[in-house]
């Protein structure tokens, strides 16, 4: 290969020095270093006109993830029981009672089932704010998902939320969050009272509302006929600020030993709602 | 060779046709709360946006019997929201709702999701008793100058009313009544609007205070009682707070006035005397109609630590007013080592790295070129 001219090693060096130049200056200037309107798009000329416009109102929902599958597998023998949570986490309940809790490496109770490291990752991609809700179909409960004999106060199948500015998982399309979701605060959450992802079935049927609003983080049943995760029909508290629009829905699976494998493989699908004002 | 190129093709193909995303947006003119108007129909464009596959849309129509929609078509479709003449909703606030959902991409196996969204519309029936929504205006004036109540009448039925009017009393800080008004007296057609004016209340003799009036308002026989507060100002402006602890050396110091005049208060500023000598003036500024603003100057601190009696004077429209204050000097804290921005550092590092390659590029050019010349002479020789 014939080695490139000294002159086109010149242009190139020349060009180099021009873009870095060139670039740095306009970062500082959009650092606000330096004064100026020197490169900017301003009109300098003005003429007389008439524009109309209307903003249109955009309710719109993003899921990045839509399917969280675990696979197949079974319980080892020396377990009684199971679990495994989308965000990674396999849950070892051995036969002697110890239940130790672990990534892939350490699993010993789920055998030859799917890590799952992404939950649900909910986004306000309009530019309204909304509330967010989810329903259910398929089969919806632990018994008809799963089956098997749960020990009294085990949830089997349950699902929680996490802000996405402390979940933080990748894929969100307008830039990650850096501040908490779903706090609109004052009127915004007038309804109930208080600010948060509030998962809890209570509030759905209007019931105690103790526990709302920062009842995020933390596991509650699936509910077979779905609840508002976030606002409600007439509140809608999460933005559409890009800093403050998202959340990630993990779900947790609990597989008894005495689980009967049918070999056919169960499903059910959330249909997660954005509801807004008109 | 083909055949993996092939492969590679349709590999890619399979991932693009892969979604990457659900997502589900509608748009559409934003309506806000509608009145409710029998024999009406209002008709609203929507576009479904960002759906991967089929989508249906449907309509909750609450209590409204004739809530269409029009078919999808290229994934848009109209809204009509008609009230039929012969249909009576008691009066209240009620909704319906808009909805769209994706049909496609329900798991087979694992977890699977979907995503929909609802507009949900607002609809505020009236009464069909003579109703009406008010309020006083009851504007802030400058001492001397009269005040105009009005009142702002709406039409909250679906009836006519006959004749509407209201009496103004006027009620000094001390709830004194200090004067009564009537306005003029106009009809109020179902669902509209009207301004009730009473004649000039002169406040000559009345001091710069703060003021309130109530207003009786009668339609067709039924009355709504309202209040209101005004001001009534005098050139004059109050000092509301002030920087009361500074350090020995250079400090801002700030001077938060209030405007007690119902016009612009121009040309304000302020000097501040700490220890029988004035340690700053500020800028000037206007301050629009009873506004709070903020002066801001840079004070010289060259006494000991220890509390101060001083005073500030401040200035508004050539007259002048007298503040004592009292301000705590404190010994200044140890100053902090200014970083020099590291965006700067990087750049005219980068610069001058370039420049030197450069430079050393064109001596090597040179040399080159030297060379060249040369050789084909020794080579002749």
């Amino acid at each position: 290969m014939k080695a490139p001219s000294d002159g086109f090693l010149l242009v190139l060096f020349v060009l180099a020095l021009g873009v870095t130049v060139a670039s740095s200056l306009v970062t500082l200037q959009n650092w606000g270093y330096l004064g100026g309107n020197f490169l900017t798009g301003a009109a300098v000329t003005t003429a007389g006109g008439e524009a109309n416009l209307t903003v249109n109102a955009v309710t719109s929902i993003t899921n990045q993830n839509f399917t969280i599958n675990f696979g197949s597998g079974y319980v080892n023998a020396s377990c009684n029981f199971c679990s495994m949570d989308s965000n990674k986490t396999f849950i070892n309940h051995f036969s002697n009672g110890s239940i130790t809790s672990s990534l892939e490496d350490g699993r010993t109770c789920c055998v030859s089932f799917t890590q799952v490291s992404s939950g649900f990752l909910l986004e306000n991609t309009g530019n309204t704010n909304i509330s967010v809700g989810y329903t259910c179909t398929g089969n919806c409960t632990h018994a008809r998902y799963v089956g098997g004999t749960l020990d009294p106060g085990m949830g089997g199948l349950e699902i929680k939320v996490t802000a996405q500015s402390e979940r933080q998982q990748y894929g969100e399309s307008g830039g990650t969050d850096t501040t908490e979701s779903c706090v609109g605060g004052g009127d915004l959450y007038s309804q109930l009272t208080t600010n948060g992802w509030n998962i809890s079935n209570r509030s759905a049927q209007g019931g105690n509302l103790d526990n709302a609003g920062k009842g995020d983080k933390v596991y509650v049943l699936l509910s077979p006929r779905g609840h508002w995760l976030c606002g409600n029909a007439t509140s809608y508290p999460l933005r559409a600020d890009n800093t403050q629009d998202a959340a990630v829905i993990d779900v947790n699976v609990t597989i008894p030993h005495d689980a009967i494998g049918t070999g056919v493989r169960t499903s059910f699908n959330l249909t997660f709602n954005a509801t807004s004002s008109a | 060779m083909a055949v993996r190129s092939r492969f590679w093709l349709f590999s890619l193909l399979f991932l693009f046709s892969i979604p990457s995303l659900f997502a589900i947006g509608l748009s559409g003119r934003p309506l806000g709360t509608i009145p409710y108007q029998p024999g009406e129909t209002i008709t609203n464009h929507y576009a479904v946006i960002g759906a991967n596959g089929p989508v249906a849309i449907s309509v909750d129509s609450g209590p409204f019997s004739n809530i269409t929609l029009s078919e999808l078509k290229d994934d848009e479709f109209d809204l009509f929201i008609n009230f039929p003449e012969n249909e009576r909703i008691p009066t209240g606030q009620y909704s319906f709702a808009l909805s769209v959902r994706e049909l496609a991409g329900e798991s087979t196996e694992g977890i699977g999701s979907l995503t929909a969204v609802s507009k949900v519309f607002q609809v505020e029936v009236y009464s069909y008793e003579k109703e009406i929504a008010a309020e006083l205006i009851a504007p802030s004036v400058n001492e001397g100058t009269p005040i105009n109540f009005k009142i702002s009448v709406q039409s909250r039925s679906y009836q006519d009313i006959d004749k509407v009017n209201s009496e103004i009393t006027v009620f000094d800080k001390e709830n004194r009544s200090i004067g009564k008004l009537t306005t003029d007296e106009r009809p109020l057609p179902s669902l509209s609007s009207i301004t009730l004016r009473a004649p000039p209340f002169p406040t000559k003799g009345l001091e710069a205070n703060e003021y309130s009036a109530r207003a009786m308002v009668f339609y067709d026989g039924q009355e709504l009682l309202l209040n209101g507060t005004f001001k009534i100002g005098a050139i004059d402006i109050a000092l509301l707070n002030y920087s009361q602890v500074l350090e020995q050396g250079f400090n801002e110091f700030f001077v938060e006035v209030e405007s007690r005049w119902g016009d612009v208060l121009k040309n304000v500023y302020a000097k501040v005397f700490l220890n029988d000598e004035e340690i700053l003036q500020t800028p000037s500024f206007s301050l629009n109609p009873w506004e709070k603003g903020v002066l801001k100057s840079i004070a010289k601190v060259d006494l000991l630590p220890g509390s101060y009696a001083g005073n500030i004077e401040l200035f508004f429209e050539g007259e002048m007013k007298e503040v004592p204050i009292t301000v705590l000097v404190k010994e200044a804290a140890a100053p902090q080592q200014q970083k020099t921005p590291l965006l700067l550092i990087t750049t005219l590092v980068l610069s001058i790295l370039l420049a030197i390659a450069l430079v050393i590029l064109l001596l090597q050019m040179k040399r080159r070129n030297e060379r060249a010349k040369t050789e084909p002479e020794k080579s002749k020789k």
